[in-house]
């Protein structure tokens, strides 16, 4: 037992050296200087802003609280300088919640087109707002949620109907028979796949749907410009085996033929799709049957 | 224009019946008397006078094109679903005023210049009209 107290006592110790050794090695390190490149390009920065006079625009935001339902929507005005800001709708949205009025709300993700959350009409077109650039020589940029949209809050539209109406479609691959045991690959010739050019990108952003005229008379029952792009996008599906079927489900006088080309889907879609002319494609088929 | 969600938020939205007499077959009678009445008007500016074969077949085309075109607003503007009574009433009013112009196509044939000769007139009103206006604009 003695032996035991003794060999204890002795890794203790150790162990408390240790502690005093990494202690004061940890200190050598704890003081950092940023390397002279670092340095130039902090410098640089902000001697930007310094150098530049301030470009003030007013933002005029649609501005409705669920909480208070009673208080009508109104347009409230944020100044913002802009030789402080990013050049996008985006950044400067995100410059106001930071700064000046945390309560602003709007939907947004990842910052390059791609997610389609932050869609919204500014300036009276529907964009995404990180594509959108500040247009610097306008007083005033006015930002409204999309049009004829049920409204959750401030910027924030209700897309619930518009996502189901996607479903109805039914946007995934439908085979006639199982794959084989040995095959797992739909094979797809190059000629086939450029036919899903232009369809497959959309994001589902809503900005083409909301912008035309037929839909915010019929959003019911019409299914709107993106739906039927991407119903478009799998009728023409090589690897698809259901075509005739998609077909036939858009047989009555809403789903499809509310579309009278007006073409506002087409001039405003934030990624350059052509969903007029995916629905003209769409009754051409429909015509042959 | 009440926008409300039936059934549940992850159920797809149900498709109106399939009929193809009211989709892709309307759509197709559309587009045939929309084709068929450019070749006649053509004929009717470039030979006018009374030709009973054009007249009758402007006399019979002109008012179901007009019928159709008139049809479409009202089902954009007042669908079944929404305004039942406004959509009949006026569906209805429509019928009535497509067979009061047939008829009045007709008399217009039978009695009157015709519709051939009047195509002819109006058009070429308009376009002495539109190039008097560029001659005289400064």
């Amino acid at each position: 037992m003695s032996l035991l107290a003794l060999s204890k006592n002795s890794s203790f110790f150790r162990v408390s050296r240790h502690v005093l050794e990494i202690t004061t090695c940890n200190t050598r390190f704890l003081t950092t200087t940023p390397s002279q490149k670092a340095q130039t390009v902090a410098s640089a920065s902000a001697g930007s802003n310094a150098n530049k006079d301030p470009l003030v625009k007013t933002f005029s935001i649609y501005r409705w609280n669920p909480d208070k339902p009673a208080e009508k929507p109104h347009l409230q005005q944020y100044q913002v300088d802009l030789n402080a800001c990013g050049p996008m709708v985006l950044d400067a949205l995100i410059k106001i919640k930071n700064e000046q009025d945390a309560t602003l709300t709007f939907r947004r993700s990842c910052r390059e087109g791609i997610c389609g959350s932050c869609a919204m009409n500014i300036s009276g077109t529907n964009t995404l707002a990180c594509l959108a650039k500040i247009d610097r020589d306008a007083s005033n940029t006015k930002l409204y949620p999309l049009p004829h949209m049920y409204v959750v809050k401030d910027l924030v539209p209700d897309l619930t109907h518009f996502y189901k109406q996607y479903k109805s479609i039914e946007p995934f691959l439908k085979k006639e028979t199982k794959p084989k045991a040995g095959e797992r690959e739909h094979y797809q010739s190059i000629a086939d796949r450029k036919k899903l050019d232009g369809l497959y990108e959309c994001i589902l952003c809503a900005c083409c749907s909301t912008s035309c005229p037929s839909y915010w008379w019929n959003s019911d029952e019409y299914l709107g410009p993106a739906v039927l792009l991407q119903a478009y996008r799998w009728m023409i599906d090589s690897r698809d085996d259901y075509a005739k079927q998609r077909r036939e489900a858009l047989q009555n006088p809403f789903s499809v033929y509310r579309c009278h080309t007006i073409m506002n889907c087409t001039k405003t879609c934030p990624k350059g799709l052509n969903p007029g002319r995916a629905i003209a494609m769409i009754k051409k088929e429909m015509a042959l049957e | 224009m009440a926008q409300y969600i039936k059934g549940s938020v992850n159920e797809a939205v149900v498709l109106p019946p399939r009929d193809k007499v009211a989709g892709s077959y309307h759509w197709d009678f559309e587009r045939l008397l929309s084709v068929t009445l450019i070749p006649l008007t053509i004929a009717s500016v470039v030979k006018g006078g009374a030709h009973p074969i054009t007249d009758l077949c402007l006399g019979v085309i002109l008012p179901f094109h007009c019928h159709i075109g008139f049809d479409a607003m009202i089902t954009d503007y007042f669908p079944h679903r929404r305004n039942p009574v406004l959509n009949r009433g006026f569906s209805w009013g429509l019928r009535a005023v497509t067979l009061i112009v047939l008829y009045g196509c007709y008399e217009f044939n039978t009695n009157d210049v015709g519709l051939t000769e009047l195509v002819k007139k109006v058009l070429c009103c308009i376009i002495v009209i539109t190039r008097c206006k560029k001659n005289t604009m400064p």
